[in-house]
């Protein structure tokens, strides 16, 4: 599973799912916060993390701090109020999307 | 282990190495360099530095920072239109829209003359003129820049790079104007009027407006730029 590409249809949902729980993030933290929960089984490339973040940001659904943190700059993301509120529906359209399958690979039969 | 300040200046010249030429990306692959590159360390005590950046590196596939690059590229030139047509539609607003309609009316009447091609051709004559000299500035800037390696941001480089290259594109039009001069007829000066209003209007915000506001963009999109 770690080199599925399954997840990367739901890359950004993850992403704002992980920010609507923490106040703010890096992108470091995220890949390792993914593997954690997951326990290793789903990984986030980093060739694919950076781009979804800038894409989120300028689609206005994140917004950027940056701190000195030891002896280097870091950027932090965090969920705008947009962002919450989109975060709302595309967690919809996943569990329905993830609702939809199970009926699919598990369908119920009736007699 | 942590890295030293000697390591995080390694990692800058690494990304640049790697042709990602702006300091906002690269700030933000040194520090997701770096915290790998620490964990790598402390599981492979006997790994030199180079060797757990390389290792970090690796985790980018084969086409390294590329494709973080080129996304990078595209967001930012979402943000700069978007800017740009912020920017644009306040001429259809009042008070600039009074402005917008004189500048069009006026446009208008001296194109419907019997000589309206010729002052058409004047007209966009002194539009070149005026990007060709906005073109040459910009451009000694952007040179400056580079020569004093100065940090480089990305949105700043695409409002500077999109003011200079309308002169590219509209004045090799100069010459195709010569066969039309003339009268313009009954509808083209409406047409010629409406377009070259349409051109000013972005001209005047892609050249002056945004290059002018750049310093306030930069500091809303890159907080590190003040630091």
């Amino acid at each position: 599973m770690a080199n599925s590409k399954l997840y990367k249809g739901s890359l950004t949902t993850i992403i704002l799912k992980l920010l609507s729980e923490h106040n703010k993030m890096y992108g470091y933290e995220i890949t390792q916060k993914v593997k954690a929960l997951t326990k290793g089984e789903l990984q986030i490339t980093e060739g694919a993390l950076y781009p979804s973040l800038h894409k989120l940001e300028s689609d206005g659904l994140l917004e950027v701090e940056v701190a000195k943190v030891d002896n280097r700059l870091r950027k932090y993301y965090k969920l705008t109020e947009k962002g919450s509120k989109e975060t709302v529906s595309k967690l919809e359209e996943l569990e329905q999307y993830l609702a939809t399958l199970q009926a699919l690979l598990n369908p119920k039969l009736s007699f | 282990m942590r890295l030293s300040e000697e390591h995080i200046e390694n990692l800058y010249a690494f990304t640049r190495k790697h042709f990602v030429e702006y300091y906002d990306l690269q700030t933000e692959l040194v520090d997701h360099m770096a915290n790998d590159i620490e964990v790598i360390l402390e599981d492979n005590p006997n790994l030199s530095f180079e060797q757990a950046r390389d290792k970090a590196f690796k985790k980018f596939g084969v086409f390294g920072f590329m494709e973080v690059v080129e996304q990078r590229h595209k967001a930012m030139n979402k943000k700069y239109a978007k800017l740009l047509w912020h920017y644009a539609k306040d001429w259809f607003r009042l008070p600039q829209i009074i402005f917008t309609i004189i500048m069009f009316s006026s446009f208008f009447i001296l194109f419907s003359y019997e000589i309206g091609g010729y002052v058409f051709f004047v007209a966009y004559f002194i539009f070149c003129t005026f990007l060709v000299f906005k073109t040459i500035r910009i451009n000694r800037k952007i040179k400056q820049k580079r020569k004093a390696k100065e940090k480089l941001w990305l949105l700043e480089d695409i409002i500077l790079r999109s003011a200079s290259v309308g002169s590219l594109i509209f004045m090799p039009q100069l010459f195709n104007l010569l066969n039309g001069l003339d009268s313009l007829g009954k509808t083209k000066p409406l047409l010629y009027a409406s377009l070259f209003s349409i051109l000013i209007i972005y001209t005047y915000v892609s050249t002056v407006v945004l290059p002018n506001n750049a310093t306030k963009h930069l500091k809303e999109t890159y907080p590190e730029y003040s630091l």
